[in-house]
């Protein structure tokens, strides 16, 4: 009988700026584009077709939703809005510590 | 206001644009167009804060980023289709384990078809449709003349210098087949040959592995690359070894890389290329009984067929004008026609039998799965109530398909491998062109293709038209429910069709068995017990094969005592290989015969006490005396349907003509010989003395003895060797020589039969088929019934009978050789109950009555109410 994945092992890269891109407000895809530029002072660029990848896995992983636009009519409506789930933001979280313990022991074994 | 976009950025969109079509489908149609507006917004927002030049390159990086995405997304998908192709095969392979015998049904059948589909396409492909593998072997042509029965393709040697002459070839050879006995090392052996012309191997362009073509005039050989590695180990070590041929030294002086078809016998291959002296070098007085040959010749490329026809034909008439000889006009038949010849005709017959059988094993195979089907309509509605996709169940199916075919298509190749085997070791050599390397792969791809059409695709048609169509939750409901008469009314269709198609096929089998086991007991004109023949081919000049055959026949009669009163000779062997003549004339009285009614007729020049020693019966005059070989065109007897066909007042001291000062008296009559056993009407006969100019040096010698073949191959050699040594020998026993055409209709005989046979196992299949079929349609109907008080019996007739009528009108249609015959009238519950309700109670024959109303409205409509049915049902 196949395991049912719960949450996922370990998440991309790019899929791990998409979900702490999108914080705790919906966002649409450029916007999170966007968000990761100017927060990693445009070191870190996400173009459109690595992103809309990223965010058909994480759909279908369930780590994020597709949610109604926060504020109808002021822009295109048919841009898609997206939001974090819990068990996103857990993904999120747990990546986010294994990548801080591996920062730690690279500081150790670099310095 | 917004400034108008720059010419690059728009066409930087439509790359983009186009790098989305890339992408799969589903991802462009949930992601194509929210990545085109963040593609825009992306280069915009750069050309504005960066300038053009970074905006450009974002534009292209985008571009490039979108199309690795595409590719990924392609290949993700192809890798889920692979798991979950990987899964359905697991789940297939489980549950054919837990129904083992079904399993083994359809792969069974599916041998069953696909095997001699196999050996029969693979060997129609060699003899009717593989191309010859010459160069431009289109343009490729046999002069020969017609005949009533054909056309005959061996004429005299010389003709081939004679057609040298036509502008319109760029080639004209000889060739004529032969046995050889050739000494290489130890005891001689018979190897077929073909006697060429110098230079037609070359001229046809046949490759050489080693070495070159014949020469003119020179004592040299051509051998194949097969008896060069088998006797010489290497192409390179047969080039100039000696190799006596008969009790000529020659040398080989080629090696060809392939066994070159060529026209012949039937099939005939050969490993040997001899020299054909009599048609590379005729003698300067035209002799014009020098040997036969067959005349190919390649039309040039700027001439069409019909100049190079009309050409032959004129200097047809020319040479015939000039030399006189037989009025005959040449054609020029297609070279792959005359080498396939006459088996095109019954190996297309054969190879429409095998695709008869093919279609109803398909539908047998596709009942199978079809009711397998029904029996896993559970599952399936299970698992779209789960949501399985719609392309989920068909992928699913299909691999089920694969599962079932393939141990089939395997076993079915093997056995297609052991028919070709069993043709190879069953037929005379070279009688049919059997494949060298067994099954062809294309054959067996096409098997495969189709078997796996018959095993997926006509099981999963139904159920994808007509099951999938319908929600999960009718699911059950539809596969459960009542057959409609319309599902009835078809399927008896197609088991009458099987039916029908079977029985024709055994009955063709039954004829054809019949019509052989009659010609085995039908007298062949004379008596074969004891009878040796042996057939000489001398090199000899004829005036000179004249003598050798009266030595011959004198050293014969002095082996033995009392052999002297039962030996003779001809010039053809009695009911194998009569030679066919076609005069222009018989009667003096009447007019020369038209180009097209001019008849065959079988000559043969014979010995004094010919007949005698053969037992042909006298019906009226004499047999030939000595006295008449002093004037042997003076005389002649008759077959008696000779006589009867054109001296029907009596034949006897008639004048029979061929020519225009020929005259010849009809001295006896006697009874048919019949040519090869089988024919059924002999072809009229005629004899003439030994010596009779118009037939060639009688060569064929005949004994009644009772010793051993061998003992009169080893006495009848040794006198040969002194009298003619250039001559060879082949000594058969009278059962022998008629055994080919026997052998051969016995082969096509038990393929017909086994064919017949497992077409009517097939349709037997498929009634069970489509019974268990139904039963599993109509088990709720079948429920509801016996709890209306209807027995098992009533049960089991009610469905046995549609497929009874089915059979029944199979039968009609075969009786009456009508394909499709007359509609079958759908059966009625009240047919499947009629009898014991008419004469049982009244209440449970009105119950039916209603049941059979609700069916015909449900029959009559369109939707689904099986749910009234049972309502109506539970209601009476």
């Amino acid at each position: 009988m196949t395991r049912l994945r719960l949450v996922p092992d370990s998440i991309s890269q790019p899929a791990l700026h998409v979900l702490l891109a999108l914080g705790a407000e919906a966002k649409h895809g450029y916007a999170i584009m966007q968000v990761i530029a100017a927060e990693s002072d445009g070191s870190i660029r996400l173009l459109p077709g690595t992103l809309y990848s990223t965010i058909k896995k994480l759909l279908s992983d369930g780590l994020i939703e597709e949610v109604d636009a926060p504020n109808a009519g002021s822009e295109d409506a048919r841009r898609r809005y997206y939001r974090v789930t819990k068990r996103g933001q857990s993904a999120a979280e747990a990546e986010t510590r294994r990548m801080a313990v591996l920062v730690r022991l690279g500081q150790v074994f670099l310095s | 206001m917004s400034r108008p976009r720059p010419l690059w950025l728009r066409a930087a969109s439509g790359v983009y644009r186009l790098c989305v079509r890339l992408t799969p489908r589903a991802f462009r149609e949930r992601f194509g167009w929210e990545s085109e507006d963040t593609f825009r917004h992306l280069v915009e927002d750069t050309l504005r804060r960066k300038g053009s030049g970074a905006a450009m390159t974002t534009a292209a990086a985008a571009c490039g980023d979108l199309a690795r995405t595409g590719v990924a997304e392609r290949a993700s998908g192809w890798r889920a289709v692979a798991s979950g192709a990987g899964s359905d095969l697991t789940q297939s392979l489980r549950i054919y384990s837990r129904e083992p015998l079904l399993a083994s049904a359809i792969a069974v059948i599916l041998a069953l078809i696909a095997g001699p589909a196999v050996a029969i396409f693979s060997a129609l492909y060699n003899i009717v449709l593989a191309p010859l593998p010459y160069p431009e072997a289109d343009r490729l042509v046999v002069i020969a003349h017609k005949t009533p029965t054909g056309f005959n393709p061996y004429l005299r040697a010389f003709s081939v210098s004679d057609y040298r002459a036509v502008d319109a070839f760029s080639m004209v050879g000889g060739v004529f087949p032969v046995t050889e006995l050739v000494t290489l090392k130890g005891a001689p052996e018979r190897v077929q040959s073909f006697r060429t012309t110098s230079g037609l191997l070359t001229g046809l362009g046949v490759p050489f592995a080693a070495g070159r073509d014949l020469q003119r005039g020179e004592p040299e050989v051509v051998v194949t690359r097969g008896f060069a590695i088998a006797r010489f180990g290497s192409e390179a070590a047969a080039v100039g070894a000696p190799i006596l041929l008969r009790s000529r030294q020659m040398t080989i002086v080629g090696v060809v890389a392939y066994r070159p078809p060529l026209p012949g016998p039937p099939g005939a291959g050969a490993d040997l290329f001899v020299p054909h002296v009599n048609a590379d070098t005729p003698s300067p007085s035209r002799e014009r009984s020098m040997g036969q040959a067959i005349v190919i010749a390649k039309v040039k490329r700027t001439v069409n067929d019909a100049t190079a026809l009309h050409q032959t034909r004129a200097l047809a008439a020319a040479l015939q004008k000039q030399f006189g000889g037989p009025d005959a006009t040449p054609e020029l038949v297609p070279l792959g026609t005359a080498i396939s010849g006459s088996l095109r005709v019954p190996m297309l017959i054969l190879f429409a039998t095998v695709a008869v059988v093919f279609l109803i094993g398909a539908t047998s195979v596709a009942s199978l799965v079809l009711a397998r089907a029904a029996s896993r309509a559970t599952d399936v509605a299970v698992r779209t109530s789960l949501g399985a996709s719609r392309w989920r169940l068909i992928r699913s199916w299909l691999v089920d398909g694969l599962v079932l075919a393939l141990p089939g298509i395997a076993l079915g190749t093997w056995l297609g491998e052991a028919l070709i085997r069993y043709g190879r070791a069953s037929v005379p050599d070279g009688l049919i062109p059997m494949p060298e390397a067994g099954v062809l792969a294309p054959m067996v791809a096409a098997v495969i293709a189709l078997a796996f059409v018959t095993s997926v695709l006509f099981g999963l048609a139904p159920i994808a038209a007509g099951l999938l169509r319908v929600s999960s939750s009718k699911f059950l409901r539809v596969t459960h429910g009542v057959a409609g008469l319309r599902r009835v009314r078809s399927q008896s269709v197609l088991i009458a069709g099987q039916v029908a198609v079977s029985l024709v096929l055994v009955i063709s089998a039954t004829w054809l068995s019949t019509s052989l086991w009659r010609a085995l007991s039908r007298p062949v004109g004379f008596d074969a017990s004891n009878l040796v023949m042996m057939t000489v081919r001398s090199a000899q000049p004829s005036t000179v094969q004249l003598d050798i055959a009266r030595r011959m026949l004198d050293r014969l009669r002095q082996l033995d005592p009392g052999l002297g009163e039962r030996v003779a000779v001809s010039s053809s062997l009695p009911g194998v290989f009569a030679s066919v003549y076609v005069p222009s004339r018989i009667r003096p009285d009447q007019p020369q015969f038209s180009e097209q009614d001019r008849p065959g007729v079988a000559r043969s020049a014979v010995s004094t006490g010919y007949f005698g020693v053969l037992g042909i019966r006298l019906l009226e005059g004499r047999y030939f005396v000595a006295d008449d070989e002093a004037a042997p065109d003076r005389v002649i007897i008759l077959g008696r349907s000779f006589a009867a066909r054109w001296f029907p007042e009596g034949a006897l001291g008639q004048t029979v003509t061929f020519a225009r000062d020929d005259r010849r008296e009809v001295v006896g009559i006697v009874e048919d010989v019949h040519a090869g056993r089988l024919a059924e009407d002999s072809t009229p006969q005629f004899y003439t003395p030994m010596n009779d100019p118009m037939l060639g040096a009688p060569s064929s010698y005949l004994l009644r003895t009772s010793r051993s073949v061998g003992m009169i191959r080893a006495e009848a050699t040794a006198i040969l060797r002194e009298i003619d040594p250039t001559a060879s020998l082949m000594v058969l026993t009278a059962d022998q020589a008629m055994a080919t055409p026997l052998t051969l209709q016995s082969v096509a005989n038990k393929l017909t039969i086994g064919l017949a046979l497992i077409a009517l196992l097939l349709a037997v299949v498929n009634v069970y088929a489509l019974s268990a079929l139904a039963v599993v349609q109509r088990t709720r109907e079948i429920g509801i019934r016996v709890a209306l008080g209807a027995s098992a019996g009533d049960a089991m007739r009610l469905v046995m009978r549609a497929r009874v009528g089915g059979c029944r009108a199979g039968a009609r249609c075969a009786r009456d050789d009508v394909p499709g015959g007359a509609p079958v009238r759908a059966p009625t519950l009240r047919d499947a109950n009629g009898r014991s309700m008419a004469s049982g109670a009244r209440v449970r024959s009105s119950r039916h009555d209603r049941c059979d109303r609700v069916l015909a409205a449900r029959a009559a409509g369109s939707g689904d109410r099986s749910g009234d049915y049972l309502t109506s049902g539970i209601a009476s």
